[in-house]
């Protein structure tokens, strides 16, 4: 009897050091901030090359074009490792945030190992992949050698049931679910998903959740190898076989596997809900919030930039105007999100409504650029982290779902003008 | 080595606290020590009246180095003197940085922290540990009060710091 995790490191343990399971690596992801360093650890030992380079890519987001001289350094070390090297490399005119161009071009299947040097690449797990943020020292080594390693996996069972009413979105499921664990509850554990409202959601509603488990801890979240997971694959063009598909399935959890605990949570009463503090757990339902004036509001980042989210925030703004006093900034996640929302009319939807379209990138949610705050100022944002400072310094961010930030947007405030309990 | 001591008495400091993302186009330590502790204008101070070139250590509550992945948290902290951050416990990543970095990182209980905290008001406490023996002194040289804590390290962070960073023990 094993759980999902357990089943994907052993199926990629080479050896144990000291321990802990060392474990070969399927798929290696680069960008322009943590990697570069990694690139001058592995020329300090006179070999940048990587273990497979089709195993590995690289692409600039953070911060894309490149905004001064020191980030334009940056690129240019990626881009020129990535071209000598013979890795992929996702440019300008061609990139966006990596958690959504690889999960969109396939590069991720079930049950493999996946690292980048980013917190966020447990947005993976959705595929049923073993996906784990590391820091820069840990990439070099899975660069070179295509191993990491891990802790032996534990993992709690998250069972989320129940329908979703009108207006509520994975978004708003992923607060509730890091309300409930707290930023430290998960810390070295996996979470498992099952039960009906994940069973409901369609791809990209599970990278969000996924996506944001990281904020309470977790070293990766896991959804089932289910339909939604071959209709996926499907939709973006990857003939998967029947026997593939019995290969992914084997690597669901067994019954009766052995988790640390089991937890039930439901969903069925759960209001839009928005964050309140400085700590992505202090989560409350948005028309609890003392109402709270906006300077800015931002759709986009590796939570919530992809074709789904801009459809709903499209049709949510209905003929609106954004609020006077409102700077509104719509961030597609990819190159290829962007070309279907301008397909699709969605980007003209925006831009009329007052809306600024950038182009794809992580800039806002970190604070670098495309959307940074100044001191004092207030962002409503459907990014991941409302901690203090982190899209400027001094700035305030509240964390909550597109459909919620299009409201922002138009009312120019978050929660109720009428009450003023919080809690 | 006795070595001053900077209080962060906060749970889950981030990282993005510890080096703000304006700072992440560069990655030298000395360079990133500029950033450390940006928006914490109280814990700046603190970090720059520790004794001039001498090695620190940072002080704080549980979940320490949440948030993201960047080690040039770790890195930062190293650039302005930091040897160690003595805590409750980490988030993964920082823990695994630190370690692969050569930062120190030694949890203790909680009840532990909540003393050193308490014996840190007046700004005189001071830290020396020893990873041979996995043993944690302090004092404090004002009230004279002295203490002594384990801690551990598992059996492969220890291979990897007794081998000089991560690359360094995958190589050996």
């Amino acid at each position: 009897m094993k759980t999902m995790a357990q089943k994907i490191i052993d199926a990629h343990t080479t050896q144990t050091l000291h321990g802990e399971p060392v474990i070969s690596i399927d798929k290696v992801f680069c960008h322009e901030v943590t990697t570069p360093a990694a690139i001058r650890l592995l020329q300090e030992r006179g070999n940048t090359e990587p273990f497979a380079a089709n195993q590995v890519k690289a692409i600039l987001d953070h911060v894309t074009p490149s905004k001064d001289t020191a980030s334009a350094k940056q690129a240019k070390t990626l881009r020129d490792w990535a071209h000598t090297q013979g890795v992929e490399f996702f440019d300008v005119g061609n990139n966006g945030v990596g958690h959504v161009v690889f999960a969109e071009r396939g590069e991720i299947k079930p049950g493999m190992t996946v690292i980048m040097g980013d917190s966020h690449t447990c947005t993976h797990g959705a595929f049923g992949a073993y996906a784990f943020g590391v820091g820069t020292t840990d990439l070099a080594l899975a660069i070179s050698q295509g191993k990491a390693v891990v802790n032996a996996p534990a993992s709690v069972q998250v069972e989320i049931n129940g329908a979703l009413s009108a207006g509520v979105e994975a978004k708003d499921v992923a607060l509730c679910v890091i309300k409930y664990f707290g930023v430290h509850g998960a810390t070295d554990q996996v979470l498992e998903f099952t039960g009906s409202t994940i069973e409901k959601m369609v791809m990209e509603e599970r990278t969000t959740l996924c996506n944001m488990m990281v904020e309470c801890g977790a070293t990766t979240a896991l959804c089932p190898i289910d339909t939604q997971t071959f209709a996926y694959f499907a939709e973006i063009g990857i003939k998967v076989s029947e026997a593939e598909k019995s290969a992914w399935k084997a690597f669901n959890a067994d019954i009766n596997a052995p988790y640390t605990t089991h937890v039930q949570i439901d969903v069925s009463t759960l209001e839009p809900s928005v964050t309140w503090g400085d700590r992505p757990d202090q989560v409350v339902a948005l028309r609890k919030l003392p109402k709270t004036k906006v300077n800015q509001v931002w759709i986009g980042s590796c939570t919530n930039g992809r074709i789904s989210d801009l459809r709903k925030a499209a049709q949510a703004i209905r003929g609106a105007q954004v609020a006077e006093g409102v700077r509104a900034i719509v961030t597609p996640a990819s190159t290829k999100i962007w070309q279907q929302a301008l397909r699709e009319g969605l980007l003209a939807t925006f831009a009329e409504a007052g809306f600024c379209v950038t182009n794809p990138g992580c800039g806002a949610c970190i604070g670098m650029s495309g959307g940074v705050m100044a001191p004092g100022e207030v962002c409503a944002s459907t990014s991941n982290r409302n901690f203090a400072g982190r899209m400027g310094a001094g700035a305030t961010v509240h964390l909550l779902s597109p459909i919620s930030a299009v409201r922002a947007a138009i009312q120019g405030y978050i929660g109720n003008d009428k009450e003023t309990v919080c809690g | 080595m006795w070595m001053n001591v900077v209080v962060v008495d906060q749970s889950a400091v981030n990282t993005d606290q510890i080096i703000p993302g304006e700072f992440l186009t560069d990655d030298r330590k000395e360079f990133l020590a500029k950033g450390l502790f940006a928006g914490m204008a109280e814990i700046r101070s603190a970090v720059f009246d520790t004794n001039g070139n001498a090695l620190w250590v940072v002080l704080a509550r549980d979940n320490f180095g949440s948030g993201s992945s960047r080690e040039h948290a770790v890195w930062a902290l190293q650039g302005a003197g930091c040897a160690a951050v003595v805590a409750q416990d980490f988030a993964r990543i920082f823990r695994r940085n630190a370690v692969n970095s050569g930062l120190l990182p030694i949890a203790l209980p909680e009840n532990c922290i909540a003393e050193l905290i308490a014996h840190a008001q007046n700004q005189d406490l001071q830290i020396c540990y020893d990873i041979s023996t996995y043993t944690l002194q302090a004092r404090n040289t004002t009230s004279g009060w002295e203490s002594q804590y384990s801690w551990a390290l598992t059996a492969f962070e220890r291979f990897v710091v007794n081998a000089g960073g991560l690359l360094e023990a995958m190589e050996s």
